[in-house]
């Protein structure tokens, strides 16, 4: 994307009256790193929203507040009690692209390495847009589509929602790519919940080879409420995945991508489930 | 062992001459010296992988305001040269027009603009219009040499420079070999015999600087290339030859390069650059895109194997055989030497009495092969260094025992040596040195070689394995290469040094201003080193072969050396003293009584006070011999049996390289070889489409290793003596790549059990083939194998 003209406003207002201005020559813009795959349109202006306050991760009742220009670099650095996205961030190549790229960039445009929505669905986040005021939009529905298709002009995101984690709630996430620098060929992530003995709900999504990503309802229905018995999730895996589009990336072919998504979604899930009863490190 | 000398200068690791240069950013580049005012070229390249050019209408380009010069076959000299930068003749056909009525593979040149922006340049790109006839592609070796497949070099000017086996009309290049005894018979008769194909893939050098070049004519009408070659003095030729013009004409200046590794052994874009400035009047700048570099640069030729070999029920070596069909691409370029290499760098390892090494190279509408470090050696070692491996484990011999037990000695020669040359025999070549044994050994204490065990042994899904391959290289080309250099003394005991070897980041200026310094017995920081203008410097064949340290490092060797005796003889005029009383030390010239006289004092006496002559003198060397160096390669690796994915957690490289010059930049090359070979064996290939058309042609797509990815990597320097080289120098920088892939695949082998005869082991690749082998072979007389 080749922009020819930058803006800078100074406040959450200035830049929305801004992009609204612009319609769909406006474009926000943080880390930019995403641009690089967004074409070029005549007129392009990018409007720098880094400057609005939006940085900074916050604990709230139960979970925290991340800001939507909050650097992945912020989220590794971040320590406390149920923090689990810098899991995540960390395993978003490179250095260099953390230290720019935002939450916000990161959520807003899905490509099949997309990283953050799988831990924001799994672990049934939120979503804050503003159009004026401030609106929690479930992440189990933000990301059932792609969400620009969702903003007016003007709307902005200002910051994601998600719950701290603790038992009985566990966290699995796992990514396999060629390299430590690459995309992901493969990314999985779970969230389980526990009741005694007993899934009680089990959260599962996948990306890398699915266009874009997606929770996997058909494992989760045949897991919860089942025993925490780890034997059972390939099974539950080998049965739900089969009827979704699995594609090979890079050279892999798409029996190779089923397998591997496969693998590692019961990976995830054991991951999840060892946190869950407060066995993981 | 017991040659290893001391020195002052040489085997000590100073710091690189250029390091601070390049630290602090200073203009060092060809692309930091292009003036303001330059026009940019940019190239129109071919989207299809075969087809004739019908009509090419160039006008609306042309007409573009900001447009200085459009390129294309209509308007250029056709005179047919090779591109790739050898010996002269050349082993490789001429087979390349600066501009063709056919294009060859995707990216081949169609046309090309010179204007005043780049912008301008890419918009002019898009008014040319061009119909095509595409035609059959031919997109592999099997369909290259089918009968009847289409013929890629039809045009009737096409040739060869030598005498060899060339055959376009059948899509042949080249073919070479040789035979040493009897091997039909071995293999009917020997205790134990092996048959199996590997197949090697394409690979891009990546360097971080893409080819890039700028030309202007000098106020006499000269043209001036400034261009990041390897190979200066063979570009100036190529430049002359493909536009018909005297070789006085051109004049190639070579700043710091940003990385070759043999992709800039080739003339890619000097000619076009000439051409435009010849036309424009102006300063022409072209660098490539990452994604032409992909598409136009050059690659590692993929190369498929038969191998055969042969031993007796001890582990004894007895016979081999070794067909390799080598795929050029789309244009000759450096195929038969690089097949050649097979046999060459390969079979005289082991102790063999019965050789049969057969070659082949074939054009395809494929990218374009090149020289690439390692040079053939590469592929053909993960052949061998595979089936050693399965012929070990056939009978249960460690693999460490079976190389120690066959390996070639000091003392000991190869017909091979003097079978296989560069388009011609080779030179019979006895080992001078040789610590191959040493690092074998070296190697396996530094991996824990002691607590490997066999594939059956092991269970659970993450599995470790221990592999290891052992190698040989050259040093330079025998009575082929040629190096020169020249040495000039000034008043503050300062010496220029130049010379026509290339340091493309090795740190070779640093190690030839060492030889030099030893010679003299001055320091370093004396050395003023200069390299390479064509017009300034001696001439050298550059920087390819492994030679720079070997061959132009002894150039060096012996223009210090004669300096030095000029030094000398000024010296015993001014002390009264005769010559032979005299030593140098410490930058000065010392008696047998003590008494002494700087160099700067010898400098100032012979350029201002008495018989006044400039101290200075140029030497050239050639070479009777190519040294190898030895090197043994061990890797430890996890495998994931659930997903394929292999780690490499360890890598020892133990290698004899005679003297290291610069000990911490043998090391540096060392780790950097061993980076690509991984790098190379676990991830990299070029992907196609039906069409023919790479579809990874980016840096998000085509993986390559980073330090994220290093390993732990332990380099040992095992020293030996080599009498021919400068102060018992081998050379260092190609051979460590060579090991990574053979290696691997017999640590993966050693860890699952599955043996893997292509690579790269990507996860699928691995996945499949633990997920096709029933059971893991025993080591029994059953495991006997021939096809």
């Amino acid at each position: 994307m080749r922009f020819v003209d930058f803006l800078i406003p100074e406040t959450l207002d200035e830049a929305r009256a801004a992009l609204e201005a612009l319609g769909d020559r406006g474009y926000a813009f943080a880390g930019g790193t995403a641009f690089q795959y967004v074409s070029d349109r005549p007129g392009a202006t990018a409007v720098d929203i880094t400057r609005l306050g939006l940085r900074g991760i916050d604990q709230t009742d139960g979970g925290f507040r991340v800001g939507a220009t909050t650097t992945l670099t912020d989220l590794v650095r971040y320590q406390a009690d149920g923090w689990v996205l810098d899991r995540v961030a960390t395993r978003i190549p490179t250095h260099q692209v953390r230290n720019v790229s935002t939450v916000g960039g990161n959520i807003s445009r899905l490509f099949p390495w997309s990283d953050l929505p799988l831990a924001l669905l799994v672990l049934e986040g939120g979503v804050v847009i503003s159009d004026g005021e401030e609106q929690t939009h479930a992440a189990l529905e933000f990301f059932t589509a792609q969400p620009l298709n969702r903003f007016g002009h003007g709307d902005l995101v200002t910051a994601v929602t998600l719950p701290a984690v603790s038992p009985p709630l566990g966290f699995g996430f796992k990514k396999e790519n060629i390299t430590n620098a690459a995309f992901a060929l493969m990314t999985g992530a779970a969230a389980i919940t526990l009741d005694g003995e007993r899934l009680a709900k089990v959260r599962l999504a996948a990306n890398g080879a699915l266009a874009v990503p997606q929770r996997l309802t058909a494992v989760e229905d045949a897991l919860e409420g089942r025993a925490a018995d780890p034997s059972l999730f390939a099974g539950a895996v080998e049965d739900g995945i089969g009827g979704l589009d699995w594609r090979g990336r890079e050279g892999m072919s798409d029996e190779f991508a089923r397998h591997l998504g496969g693998v590692i979604l019961c990976d995830v899930l054991e991951q999840a489930l060892q946190a869950a009863k407060g066995e993981a490190e | 062992m017991d040659k290893v000398k001391e020195f002052k200068v040489v085997n000590k690791s100073v710091d690189k001459i250029d390091s601070m240069q390049l630290a602090l950013g200073k203009p060092s580049f060809v692309a930091d010296l292009v003036p303001e005012d330059a026009l940019i070229i940019k190239m129109l390249g071919s989207p299809h992988s075969h087809a004739r050019i019908t009509s090419i209408d160039t006008s609306a380009a042309e007409a573009m305001p900001g447009v200085h010069c459009v390129l294309c076959h209509e308007n250029s000299p056709r005179h047919l040269h090779l591109t790739a930068g050898q010996g002269y003749p050349e082993p490789s056909p001429y087979d390349t027009a600066v501009f063709d009525y056919k294009v060859r593979h995707v990216g081949d040149r169609v046309a090309a603009v010179a204007a005043e922006t780049a912008e301008i340049a890419e918009a002019a790109l898009e008014k040319i219009e061009v119909e095509y006839e595409v035609l059959e592609p031919v997109l592999s070796i099997e369909e290259a040499l089918r009968d009847g497949s289409p013929v890629i070099h039809d045009e009737p000017d096409v040739s060869h420079p030598l005498p060899v086996p060339f055959q376009p009309e059948k899509n042949i290049v080249s073919e070479v070999g040789m035979k040493e005894g009897d091997l039909d018979h071995e293999m009917e008769t020997a205790d134990y015999t092996f048959d199996h194909f590997y197949e090697t893939p394409y690979a891009q050098h990546v360097p971080i600087e893409t080819h890039v070049s700028f030309a202007y004519l000098d106020a006499a009408d000269r043209v001036v290339i400034v261009t990041s070659t390897q190979v200066p003095f063979h570009c100036r030729r190529i430049v002359a030859q493909a536009l018909g013009m005297d070789v006085k004409k051109f004049r190639v200046i070579k700043p710091r390069i940003g990385g070759g590794f043999g992709s800039k052994q080739e003339m890619l874009l000097e000619d076009v650059c000439a051409l435009m400035a010849l036309r424009t009047r102006r300063c022409c700048f072209w660098q490539l895109t990452r994604e032409e570099n992909f598409r136009y640069g050059r690659t590692r030729h993929p190369i498929n194997f038969r191998l055969r070999t042969a031993m007796t029920a001890e582990g004894v070596l007895t016979g081999i055989g070794m067909e390799a069909v080598c795929n050029t691409g789309a244009y000759g370029g450096h195929g038969l030497p690089v097949v050649g290499c097979c046999g060459s760098k390969v079979l005289p390892l082991y102790r063999w009495k019965h050789i049969d090494f057969d070659a082949k190279v074939v054009y395809t509408n494929l990218p374009v092969g090149g020289a690439y470090r390692g040079f053939g050696a590469t592929q053909a070692y993960f052949a061998l260094e595979s089936q050693l491996d399965e012929m070990g484990h056939a009978i249960g011999m460690d693999p460490v025992e079976m190389r120690l037990k066959n390996h070639i000695q000091e003392g000991e020669g190869s017909p091979v040596f003097a079978a296989l040359g560069e388009g011609k025999a080779g030179v019979e070549m006895t080992i001078g040195s040789c610590g191959l044994s040493e690092c074998i050994k070296l190697g396996a204490e530094e991996i824990g070689w002691g607590r490997r065990t066999l594939p059956e042994e092991k269970t659970g899904r993450y599995r470790r394995g221990l592999g290891l391959a052992t190698l040989m290289q050259g040093s330079s080309i025998p009575e082929i290469d040629m190096g020169a250099a020249s040495i000039k003394m000034n008043e503050d005991g300062s010496f220029n040094l130049l010379f026509g070897a290339t340091d493309l980041g090795t740190g070779a200026d640093t190690v030839l201003a060492q030889i030099a310094a030893e010679e003299l017995g001055t320091t370093v920081d004396m050395m003023l080193v200069y390299a390479c203008d064509t017009d300034l410097t001696p001439f050298d064949v550059g920087a390819y072969a492994s030679s720079t340290t070997y061959l132009s490092g002894e150039a060096v060797r012996k223009a210090a050396a004669k300096v030095k005796a000029q030094i000398l003889g000024v010296a015993a005029e001014m002390m009264n003293k005769p010559i032979d009383e005299l030593t140098v030390r410490d930058a000065n010239v010392v008696a047998a009584d003590g008494s002494e006289v700087t160099f700067s004092a010898v400098a100032v006496y012979s350029l201002y006070e008495r018989n006044q002559f400039q101290i200075m003198d140029v030497a050239s060397h050639i070479t009777h011999k190519s040294p190898p160096p030895f090197s043994a390669h061990y890797v430890d690796v996890v495998v994931d049996t659930f997903t394929g994915k292999v780690k490499v957690e360890k890598y020892v490289a133990a290698i004899d390289c005679g003297t290291a010059i610069n000990p911490k930049l043998a090391e540096g090359q060392t780790e950097g070889a061993v980076m690509n070979g991984v790098s190379y064996a676990i991830c990299e290939e070029y992907l196609f489409d039906s069409k023919g058309r790479m579809t990874n042609a980016n840096m998000q797509d085509y993986h390559i290793h980073s330090l994220r990815d290093k390993p732990k990597i332990k380099t040992i320097l095992v020293p030996s003596y080599e009498d021919t080289g400068p102060f018992g120098a081998k050379s260092v920088s190609e051979i460590s790549i060579n090991g990574a892939a053979p290696a691997i695949g017999n640590a993966i082998f050693n860890a699952t059990g599955a043996r893997l005869r292509r690579f790269p082991f990507t996860p699928e690749r691995v996945w499949r083939a633990i997920r096709e082998q029933s059971t893991v072979p025993s080591p029994s007389p059953e495991a006997v194998l021939s096809i």
